[in-house]
């Protein structure tokens, strides 16, 4: 009889035990990799391009052109990724309209500029999944609500995906018979080695 | 003269009767406590225990979903959910990667109005 209370305690203890680590674990970041390489390839953000695809071209024949082609207006990685898009989309131009970046796993919401000065709504929530792959669990790219609250707010991209840090993933939408698309380029971009002067502007 | 009374006083038993000894008093205490039911007490068992523990988890379990549920995450605007939640246009959406490794995520949206 008098050793069951001393069990219920400890069974309590144990199991409360448990359950704070468990929610503790859940609010702390991830321990940062010990190995310098390691570190190397933790996410910085994420840089958000929002790009104009156009199939009508006057220049027609030859691979997909980047507008403006002499500008850097993509990063290196942006522009292999869109090279990877030969065969595969219609698109004979893309043209930067808008970058962004988004420090960290989640940002606020961000305006980006459109065609013609349209303004969209771009907004992402991400968690870790491991020190370099992440879980995009919202993307969601809209129209700015217009003034007249009655109008319906177009979504234009709600999507999720898991993305690795250094790797760029193409998220568009079009119409199927559609000549132009609207573009984001997803570029999770890793925390550069220390003591190395990397370009820090997206741009 | 003998009223009743007095006649049943003079033969009743009972006055002549010798009380019970110590050594009777003393056997008939121990035969009462005898046989006095034993009434053990409720075990405090292991199914006590178990629901105990149990409900401890039970309450653990909701509390760490309630938190991964809640850590880090912010609700979108209500903005935007006007168009996921009222929009009429099943969107339908394509994933593939390139040869080149780039992987691709399309939206295909039948009443996209790029200008």
């Amino acid at each position: 009889m008098g050793r069951w209370p001393a069990i219920i305690v400890v069974s309590c203890s144990t199991a409360l035990g448990l359950g704070a680590a468990l929610i503790a674990q859940e609010g702390t970041p991830a321990a940062p990799p010990s190995t310098q390489n390691a570190q190397s390839t933790r996410l910085r953000g994420f840089v958000i391009t929002l790009v104009l695809g156009d199939s009508q071209d006057s220049s027609s024949g030859g691979p997909p052109r980047l507008v403006p082609p002499d500008l850097h207006s993509f990063t290196p990685a942006e522009t292999k990724a869109l090279a990877d898009l030969k065969g595969f989309l219609p698109y004979k131009t893309y043209q930067p309209l808008d970058t962004a970046w988004v420090i960290g796993l989640n940002g606020p919401h961000l305006f980006l500029s459109g065609v013609d000065g349209q303004k969209h709504e771009f907004s992402m929530h991400s968690t870790q999944l491991n020190p370099t792959l992440m879980s995009v669990d919202m993307l969601k790219l809209w129209d700015v609500p217009p003034a007249d609250r009655q109008k319906m707010v177009a979504v234009l991209i709600h999507t999720t995906f898991q993305i690795d840090v250094g790797e760029t993933v193409v998220v568009g939408t079009s119409r199927l018979d559609g000549a132009r698309a609207l573009i984001l380029l997803v570029t999770a971009a890793p925390i550069p080695p220390q003591g190395s002067q990397g370009n820090s502007d997206p741009k | 003269m003998r009223d009743l009374r007095s006649e049943l006083l003079r033969s009743d038993p009972v006055a002549r009767e010798v009380g019970p000894s110590p050594a009777d008093f003393d056997l008939m205490r121990r035969r009462i406590l005898s046989s006095r039911p034993v009434v053990t007490p409720r075990r405090v068992g292991p199914r006590l225990v178990l629901a105990l523990v149990l409900s401890v988890v039970a309450v653990n379990g909701a509390l760490v979903t309630r938190s991964r549920l809640s850590l880090g995450r912010s609700d979108p605007p209500r903005d935007a959910l006007v168009g996921d939640t009222g929009g009429e246009v099943a969107l339908r959406q394509v994933q593939y990667r390139t040869p080149g490794g780039t992987r691709v995520f399309w939206t295909l949206n039948p009443n996209l109005e790029v200008r």
